[in-house]
């Protein structure tokens, strides 16, 4: 099969058009998204009618649950309406990701708390307009497992991108306090992530492109939900710097600078799980001792079906010291050369059940057309297992992040 | 509590390892003081090489042993590291040593004593005393700083200078040791900012050479063939390459062993300078006279090859040999520039080579440089030239120009005399093999010989007032075939005329600084005693300012204009450049050094900001005119003196830049908090607003002419031993179709500003990636914090620079569009290149950017080859413009 197995194209006019005399081979066709396959109605959120909504939620495969949460949001959505700078009360910093800060904001009017990402952008006023319009897009990424969307809107030399604010935070963030995430949350949060991944290839045909802990994101109600896809290129393209920092997950093929697709995403998906799952970033791979003093010596050899793994109870007992960094800092170089040149991670043997390193090992091909794709994934008996297990993701949460349950409906029952 | 107590098992167990490696090397190092001779060069290098890995080593066991308390540790480990086997390795006699353990009990708490305490720890009658307490002091300096390093969790610098020169010297024993002179080595031995390469060494005779030499490294070309060179790397920075004062140093020692001489002859030298200019034509000064006993007998002593028979023929007067010993002090550069014709006669007298970088064949040496084009391609049987032994098929090396030949083996003993004339060539064969003989390193002492006409008549002329000591270089009117390059902006002259062959030592044809005049060491000696006084009178602290001026001086002067263009460059300015950044003993000199181009900010009328940056805001504003102000962050540095030093050195060296096709700098604010660049405002827009956000095409006549006048700039700031370090379209403006070119060497003060970013990650530019040299790129971390490595920039990585500059005007963007960081990095630091298969051009124009491009930094070509061949390329003629600096004015958009 190519290596485009999903069909994507490159939708014309996408980023900017290369040049004719560009001599860029090497340059993998961005794979673009600004025009979403999936024809929109109206640009602008505010005129689409609750129900031409409501009728495309039903196509998607969500539950009763997922599906009035939606409604909910998209209703408070259309209250709200559109968006500008003085709408907003900043109550704290989320975080600082790629090229901007993320702020918790409550909308004045309404009481409304949103996750406000700015982004510091000098451009001039065409560049600008481009790229709210552009993430106009992300009004039409209506899905239980996608962050939703307010709106965007460019003020005093920043974008800001509106959020819905998910108060579980990150996945790194979740990691470092917990030290590491147990399989079956993690089984649970890959199956969300990949019907996430699903959702923005078949109905807006574009890639994630950064799927990694900090941009998978969760809440006190046990949801989870993945942001921060690349929609805008130009807004990519505008950016005024980019960080490049102690972990890369990015694909050995897109390092390389040949063809990627959304098999790229899913080696992404693959280092992530295994980083969430040892508690720390696996490259490059932790020696026995490191594993050691993270598991405690029983782990070496039987891989002993259903392991101790299964335990959703304790936030994992956090071994010391092992999550923060890798052992010895690597030159960036070093560390992405590996990437392309070592055997992929894999997770260490007899901790975890065989699906899941099997799941792993299938995500951390090096060559992506031997990488499992998603739809394989989706059939994999770990995810499929994960499904009926019906893992109490909001408790877990809660308990983790020291929040209160926001939503009654299913109360931590596993451990108690 | 498993973990813990494997933890600190752990570490017991690495403090075992410490201490075994430790008594390894300490007995290695014993060894080599005590039965190799410390002069060699080699010897020397291996020490300071295991001084080094001691301070690790001890800075590593004393960081891990204060993780564990006490009370855990084995009785053995308890004393950890052996106080005495500490002082043994610092070097200090057995006495000392005893009275130093009756002192303290640990090394622990040795280093904590002031220099006072452990000055009076070691007994003041002693008679060693200084020499010792030099030792302990920067031995512990250096353990100090390590084990900062290593306590802050920064990734080891390798460039860190950790020595502290332990082998014993001559005059030490019994010499007396003037007090002044001691307290002055130890001063400049202080050890030198790693950021700033060139001023790794501690003696002060390889502060200058090494300064000299980072320059002329620097701006020199290498031709590919030049072993010499190629051993050298272009880059002094270049951790692999030992600081060439090293060797030169050995050079020196190795005929005369008084390192310790030298600081005395440098701090004169500044002063006999002067003496020689104020009696500029006139008959003998009365400083002049009174050394010229000592200084010959000082000669005599050093020569150990007898160079002077065989010179004799043919320079008359000169001597030879002696040189060596102080050639590398006196070459006071500013002489030169300031001189006037007579002032110069002066000083060509003895026209030396002074401070050759890589050069070991400076030191006894010629005064040509010009570097062999070898080529393989030879394939009769003869004789070497080098080593008069048998060639046979396939083993030898012919080189182009001159048909010199000489075995492979050979090659790199082989002194750059390219083109000498075959009686020259002769003599000083003679002398080579004369040399062999008796030296280790043939290289380091081979006697030059002076000749020429013009030279000789100088010099006889002179002779007579001022005592020409011995000096060895060869100082012959030979240009280089290539001699045409690189400074050619600023008028150059022609290549077929005679000039005084710089003596600067291994530059290949092509380097632009052919033309300098070494300044003579007779200077120097003549008047040693002499100046001497003057420095007594003056205290201490005078003498150790001249020192610095000496040799930062040099390094100023390394570039071609020296003669030409009058620079003068005065004592603060030569401190500047000197400033040992680090160190904050001797607050006197920083402030010292910033007197003669420093703005005060107060004068200084700023105006609307025009850009930020990296590392600040940038405002229009007025200053005799208008002016663009780089006004700094400076939250970040505060507390950083290192780095600060650091820049104000490099940016001192910006003041000596005038070139059309850079951006003129006109001074800067270094007070803190007020720190501020001031260069001329650029009219125009920069090439990268043409190129990206105007999408400007230009034709190729114009791409080659834009492209040349890049390549002049860029040739004349290599020239003067500037590396530009952030060469990018942004940093180039078209002025009415002139390029100027701004920025250059603020790199580096970015690095003050890293620690603003929260979280950790490099933050990357757009486009910026696509700018660095693989080597660069490789070397990339997340965390670049101040006290890191700096990034192994040099001339070599801004000719990547160009090649993608010459991208972007050709193609109109960057290389690996689209591509994110990372996948930029990776591709880069393999050696992978954007495909040019796209690209519409003719085969030179590509060659061009794979040149530029080449993965080996070495296979990159200097700017004045570059120049060449863009001229070659088909177009109209550009018109050449003079040298002289002209008036420009610059806009605001330059500056980031």
């Amino acid at each position: 099969m190519s290596k485009n197995k999903l069909n994507l194209t490159l939708p014309p006019g996408s980023i900017e058009p290369v040049a004719a005399v560009s001599p860029s081979p090497p340059v993998p066709p961005l794979p673009v998204y600004t025009e979403p396959a999936v024809p929109i109605p109206d640009g602008v959120m505010g005129k689409m009618s609750i129900d031409a909504l409501q009728e495309r939620l039903e196509e998607l495969e969500m539950d009763e649950e997922q599906r009035k949460r939606l409604e909910s949001f998209l209703g408070q959505k259309e209250k709200v309406g559109e968006l500008c700078d003085e709408d907003f009360e900043k109550l704290g910093e989320l975080g600082a990701g790629n090229g901007g800060v993320v702020m918790k904001v409550r909308h004045k009017k309404y009481g409304l708390i949103m996750a406000r990402k700015l982004i510091h952008l000098e451009v001039k006023p065409a560049i600008k307009k481009q790229i709210i319009r552009e993430l106009k897009v992300l009004h039409e990424c209506n899905f239980a497992h996608i962050v939703g969307f307010y709106g965007a809107f460019y003020s005093d030399g920043e974008i800001s991108i509106c959020m819905e604010y998910m108060d579980g935070g990150s996945l790194d963030l979740i990691l470092k306090k917990a030290g590491r995430i147990p399989e079956s949350i993690l089984g649970t949060i890959t199956a969300a992530v990949l019907k996430g991944l699903s959702y923005l290839r078949d109905k807006h045909a574009i890639m994630h492109r950064d799927v990694k802990p900090s941009n998978i994101l969760v809440n006190s109600a046990g949801e989870i939900k993945i942001c921060d896809f690349g929609v805008s290129g130009q807004l990519i393209d505008s950016m005024a710097n980019s960080f490049v920092g102690t972990r890369s997950y990015m694909s050995p093929e897109r390092l390389q600078g040949t063809h990627y697709s959304v098999q790229s995403d899913i080696w992404s998906l693959g280092l992530s799980l295994v980083e969430m799952a040892i508690g720390m970033y696996p490259i490059p791979s932790p020696d026995a001792r490191t594993l050691a003093s993270i598991f405690g010596p029983q782990q070496n050899q039987s891989p002993a079906e259903n392991a101790p793994a299964n335990n959703v109870s304790t936030p994992t007992s956090q071994s010391p010291a092992h999550n923060a960094s890798s052992p010895r800092p690597m030159a960036i170089f070093e560390l992405l050369d590996y990437i392309v040149n070592e055997p992929p991670p894999k997770l260490p043997p007899g901790i975890f059940t065989n699906s899941f390193t099997d799941f792993v090992d299938r995500c951390l091909k090096k060559n992506p057309a031997e990488r499992a794709d998603l739809k394989t994934l989706m059939n994999h008996e770990w995810i499929r297992k994960a499904e009926l297990e019906n893992v109490d993701i909001a408790g877990w949460v809660c308990r983790t992040m020291d929040l209160q349950p926001t939503t009654p409906t299913r109360l931590a029952n596993v451990q108690s | 509590m498993a973990d813990s107590e494997e933890a600190e098992q752990d570490i017991r167990r690495a403090l075992d390892v410490d201490q075994s490696m430790i008594d390894i090397w300490a007995d290695r190092l014993e060894g080599l003081r005590t039965q190799c001779s410390t002069s060699a060069e080699l010897t020397q290098q291996e020490i300071r090489t295991l001084e080094g890995k001691l301070i690790k080593l001890y800075s590593k066991q004393l960081v891990r042993k204060a993780k564990l308390a006490v009370e855990s540790l084995p009785v053995e480990m308890r004393q950890y590291p052996s106080l005495q086997q500490w002082l043994r390795v610092v070097g200090l006699t057995q006495e000392s040593i005893q009275m130093v353990c009756s002192k303290a009990s640990s090394l622990e708490a040795l280093k904590e004593k002031s220099e006072h305490e452990l000055g009076s720890m070691l007994g003041e009658n002693n008679l060693r005393h200084e020499e010792e307490l030099r030792r302990l002091c920067r031995a512990l300096h250096n353990l100090h700083r390590y084990m900062d390093v290593l306590l802050r969790g920064d990734m080891e610098s390798s460039e860190m200078a950790l020595y502290w020169d332990s082998w014993d010297r001559h005059h030490l024993r019994g010499g007396p040791s003037p007090r002044s002179a001691r307290s002055r080595t130890t001063r400049c031995s202080v050890p030198s900012e790693d950021s700033i390469p060139y001023h790794n060494n501690n003696n002060l005779n390889s502060d200058t050479l090494g300064q000299a030499s980072s320059i002329s490294s620097l701006s020199m070309t290498t031709p590919p063939s030049t072993p010499l060179l190629n051993r050298q790397g272009r880059n002094a920075r270049v951790p692999t390459t030992p600081p060439p004062c090293k060797r030169h140093q050995t050079g020196l020692q190795s005929t005369v062993t008084q390192p310790e001489v030298f600081p005395l002859t440098k701090s004169k030298s500044h002063e006999s300078q002067l003496a020689n200019r104020l009696e500029n034509g006139e008959t003998a000064s009365s400083g002049a006279d009174p050394t010229v006993g000592s200084s010959t007998t000082r000669a005599r002593l050093s020569t150990e090859p007898g160079p002077r028979s065989s010179s004799a023929d043919i320079t008359g007067d000169i001597l030879l040999g002696n040189s060596n010993t102080d050639s590398p002090i006196n070459s006071p550069p500013y002489s030169s520039a300031n001189s006037d014709d007579n002032s110069f006669k002066a000083t060509v007298t003895s026209l030396q080579v002074p401070k050759s970088p890589r050069t070991p064949t400076v030191t006894r040496g010629m005064g040509h440089v010009i570097a062999h084009r070898f080529t393989k391609t030879f394939k009769m049987m003869t004789t070497c030239d080098y080593c008069d032994k048998q060639m046979f098929i396939g083993t030898g090396l012919k080189c182009k120009e001159c048909k010199y030949k000489c075995h492979r083996d050979c090659e790199s003993k082989v002194p750059p005399s390219c083109g000498l004339p075959q009686k020259l060539f002769d003599e000083f064969k003679r002398t080579i093999q004369a040399d062999a003989m008796t030296n280790v390193s043939p290289i380091l002492t081979r006697p030059g010989i002076t000749s020429t006409n013009h030279h000789n008549a100088i010099i006889s002329a002179t002779f007579n007032r001022k005592r020409t000591h011995p000096h060895s270089s060869m100082n012959i009117p030979f240009q280089g075939a290539d001699s045409s390059s690189n400074t050619s902006s600023c008028n150059s002259s022609t290549p077929s005329s005679p000039a005084l062959h710089p003596a600067n030592t291994s530059q290949t044809p092509q380097a632009p600084v052919k033309q300098q005049f070494n300044f003579p060491d007779v200077t120097l000696n003549n008047e040693k005693d002499v100046t001497l006084e003057t420095h007594r009178l003056e205290g201490t602290n005078v003498s150790s300012d001249s020192e610095r001026t000496v040799s930062v001086s040099g390094s100023g002067s390394v570039s071609t204009d020296s003669e030409r263009t009058p620079v003068r460059v005065d004592s603060q300015d030569s401190q500047v450049s000197d400033g040992e950044p680090g160190d904050s003993r001797w607050p006197r000199q920083n402030s010292l050094s910033m007197r003669e181009w420093d703005i005060p900010y107060d004068e200084l009328k700023i105006g609307e900001p025009i850009g930020t940056g990296r590392f600040g805001t940038v405002y229009r504003g007025n200053w005799h005119g208008d002016v663009a102000i780089k006004v700094l962050n400076m939250d970040y540095y505060l507390d950083d003196d290192k780095t600060l030093e650091a820049f104000k050195l490099e940016v001192a060296t910006f003041r000596k830049t005038r070139h059309e096709n850079l951006v003129l700098f006109m001074g800067a604010c270094m007070k803190p908090p007020r720190l501020a660049i001031v260069t001329s405002m650029s009219k125009g827009m920069t090439l990268y607003t043409h190129i990206h956000l105007r999408k400007d095409k230009f034709n190729m006549n114009k791409t080659t002419i834009i492209a040349q006048q890049i390549s002049q700039g860029m040739g004349y700031l290599h020239a003067r031993g500037i590396v530009h370090k952030d060469l990018k379209s942004k940093n180039i403006f078209l002025e009415n179709g002139k390029v100027v070119i701004t920025d250059f060497g603020l790199f580096s003060v970015t690095k003050l500003c890293y620690g603003n970013r929260k979280g950790n990650g490099l933050s990357i530019p757009p486009g910026w990636l696509c700018y660095l040299a693989p080597e660069v790129v490789r070397r990339l971390r997340p965390q670049q914090n101040r006290d890191q490595e700096e990034l192994p920039f040099s001339c070599a990585s801004d000719v990547y620079a160009f090649g993608t500059v010459w991208y972007e005007l050709l193609c109109g963007e960057w290389p690996f569009k689209g591509q994110p960081p990372e996948a930029i990095i990776w591709q880069v630091g393999k050696g992978m290149k954007q495909a040019l298969a796209n690209l519409q051009a003719s085969r030179d124009v590509k060659d061009i950017l794979i040149l530029c491009w080449s993965y080996h930094s070495e296979n990159r070509p200097e700017f004045a080859k570059l120049l060449m061949t863009l001229e070659k390329l088909p177009r109209k003629r550009l018109a050449r413009s003079p040298s002289h600096p002209i008036h420009l004015s610059r806009s605001a958009e330059s500056v980031f």
